[in-house]
């Protein structure tokens, strides 16, 4: 009980420490700049691919989703160097030493951090989901509130289950936090290894540009899991070379323990 | 301070960053209520030695048992009771003083609400301040930073450059902070430049360079005792130079004639026989020798 109670206050104070709100301000303003240009695009698109209706507030989450340029170089690369740029900021700042004298052991003071990660993802993931609603509401207000999917649409659109749009964008929310939030945990247990911030942004860099190049490339697909763009892209469950849900949750949910098994491991040896 | 068994005992500690030793044979026992300052130039390896004994980094080679708990080994982990400064501390910047250190006491429950409201009070900070740390003077953060070390109490205090930031006054409040968490049992092991704060509150000072300890000065027992004694005239001095007291003339901007005497009785029994050789005593004093002579001596 004594153990979960500090695991719960690290994650919070872990969570505090990286929260910086001029940041937080900006990542608003990029989101709320893509959902506007995704409304313009998406408009040209539907008239160009001669859509019977028009472009609505739900297209666009799902759009935003679904593209890949948005998902590696604004999801990805903007979450990544947030929680890197993070991790290094409480080792440099000397939070880490204040927090890891106080814990009972570095196993939950790793555990939190990667928790605090998870927090940052899911808010991360409802920033860019609030911009896109209030953008969305805005721009392309939508003729129902609660329309039932699939509809007439993109055909990169249109792979969806049949569920009112609302829930499924929330469950997209849910599902590329969590994709995130191994990404992001991934990162962090770089840092504990390179401790040079120019490394660490090489890492990131090259790690979003070759998920990039390989996602396209179908030789690659034994290595999926290990691209970010699969990994957050809901995409890879629909086509040919469909991934089920529950294989994605099986592969994706060993990978975040072994995260947690080496990064536990790692952090008993860390200098803090 | 008492006797009892050492609260830190480090063996021929050592550690290797990459091919340089940034500590090399460092030995230390360090008592309950014993004030011990770490003194040495910029590199000598003061904050590495803080962080082995705070259980942050492993030494390379050596014993260290703190606080009852052995370090090293496998796994690194902080030993229950430790209160540390270091010059690098961060706060959670947009929270205020008194939240950060309630969500810090909040991983081990020791200290309570009140507890931190009177630490901050005993450091000169105001509990009810609302305004976030990032809005705190460098003087106030550090006295945050010592807050958050003394909150819960701990057997062990080690302050790296503690006076940084504060003003004479606040300078002045840490000294007599100090002495009295000590005399409470607390070990207090204090790096610094300031050669006069270590001088006024440590029991002993370790002179360190490059890694090694030089010197280990006991400030209690420091050496046989010097008498600067100023006399009426030129006979006076002769009468004492004649006798068999050992003494020397020495030069001071004292009207005076100055001598500087190393008596084997005491000072009081000094007094008797000079007064007895019928001396006249314009001025006395004892003098000890000075930490910063010890320092210039050994690093120039």
């Amino acid at each position: 009980m004594a153990s979960f109670r500090s695991f719960a206050r690290i994650t919070s104070l872990s969570f505090h420490s990286g929260f910086v709100r001029w940041r937080w301000a900006l990542l608003t303003g990029v989101f709320a700049l893509a959902a506007g240009l995704f409304a313009d695009t998406l408009q040209w698109f539907f008239r160009e691919e001669k859509i019977g209706r028009p472009v609505d507030v739900w297209d666009l989450f799902l759009a935003i989703t679904r593209n890949f340029y948005i998902t590696h170089f604004v999801v990805a690369f903007g979450f990544l160097l947030f929680i890197g740029d993070h991790y290094h900021r409480q080792r440099d700042s000397g939070n880490s030493s204040l927090f890891a004298i106080r814990m009972p052991s570095r196993r939950l003071y790793w555990l939190g951090n990667m928790a605090a990660v998870g927090i940052n993802a899911l808010l991360f993931m409802s920033v860019c989901y609030a911009m896109t609603l209030i953008v969305g509401f805005i721009m392309v207000p939508p003729d129902s509130l609660w329309p039932m999917l699939p509809r007439e649409s993109l055909l990169a659109l249109s792979h969806t289950p049949a569920m009112p749009a609302p829930v499924y964008s929330l469950l997209l929310v849910l599902y590329t936090a969590w994709g995130l939030w191994i990404s992001g945990s991934l990162v962090m247990l770089v840092s504990t290894f390179f401790k040079n911030t120019a490394v660490l942004l090489g890492v990131i860099t090259g790690w979003v540009l070759l998920s990039l190049t390989l996602s396209w490339n179908t030789r690659f697909a034994g290595s999926r899991f290990l691209l970010i763009g699969e990994l957050l892209g809901v995409h890879k469950h629909y086509g040919e070379r469909a991934i089920s849900l529950g294989t994605f949750f099986l592969v994706s949910s060993i990978m975040l323990i072994l995260i947690a098994i080496i990064g536990s491991w790692r952090m008993q040896r860390e200098e803090l | 301070m008492t006797d009892s068994a050492p609260l830190v005992s480090l063996r021929d500690i050592g550690k290797l960053y990459g091919k340089r030793w940034a500590l090399r044979h460092v030995n230390l026992d360090l008592s309950p209520g014993e004030i011990v300052g770490f003194i040495g130039p910029n590199g000598a390896g003061k904050t590495t030695l803080m962080r082995i004994m705070a259980g942050l980094s492993p030494a390379t080679e050596g014993h260290a048992t703190v606080l009852g708990s052995t370090l090293g080994g496998n796994a690194l982990q902080t030993p229950l009771g430790i209160g540390l400064v270091l010059e690098q501390m961060g706060f959670v910047a947009h929270l205020s003083g008194n939240k950060n250190l309630q969500m810090l006491a909040g991983l081990q429950r020791i200290a309570t609400e009140e507890t931190i409201v009177k630490t901050l009070q005993k450091v000169g900070l105001d509990p009810d301040d609302k305004r976030p740390v990032r809005a705190y003077s460098l003087g106030m953060r550090q006295r945050l930073c010592l807050a958050q070390a003394l909150m819960e109490k701990p057997k062990l205090l080690l302050l790296d450059e503690p006076t940084n930031g504060l003003d004479p006054a606040g300078i002045v409040d840490l000294r007599q902070l100090l002495t009295e968490v000590a005399a409470e049992g607390t070990a207090i092991f204090v790096a610094s430049h300031m050669l006069t704060e270590v001088e006024r509150i440590c029991h002993r000072v370790l002179l360190v360079r490059a890694g090694e300890i030089l010197k280990d000065l006991d400030l209690r027992h420091a050496g046989p005792l010097r008498i600067r004694l100023s006399v009426a005239g030129e006979k006076d001095a002769e009468i004492i130079l004649k006798s068999d007291l050992e003494a020397e003339r020495i030069t001071t901007d004292s009207e005076f004639p100055t001598l500087l005497l190393t008596p084997k009785e005491s000072t009081p029994e000094l007094v008797k026989r000079l007064v007895a050789m019928s001396v006249e005593i314009e001025e006395i004093a004892a003098e000890k020798p000075s930490l910063e002579k010890e320092f210039l001596t050994l690093f120039r």
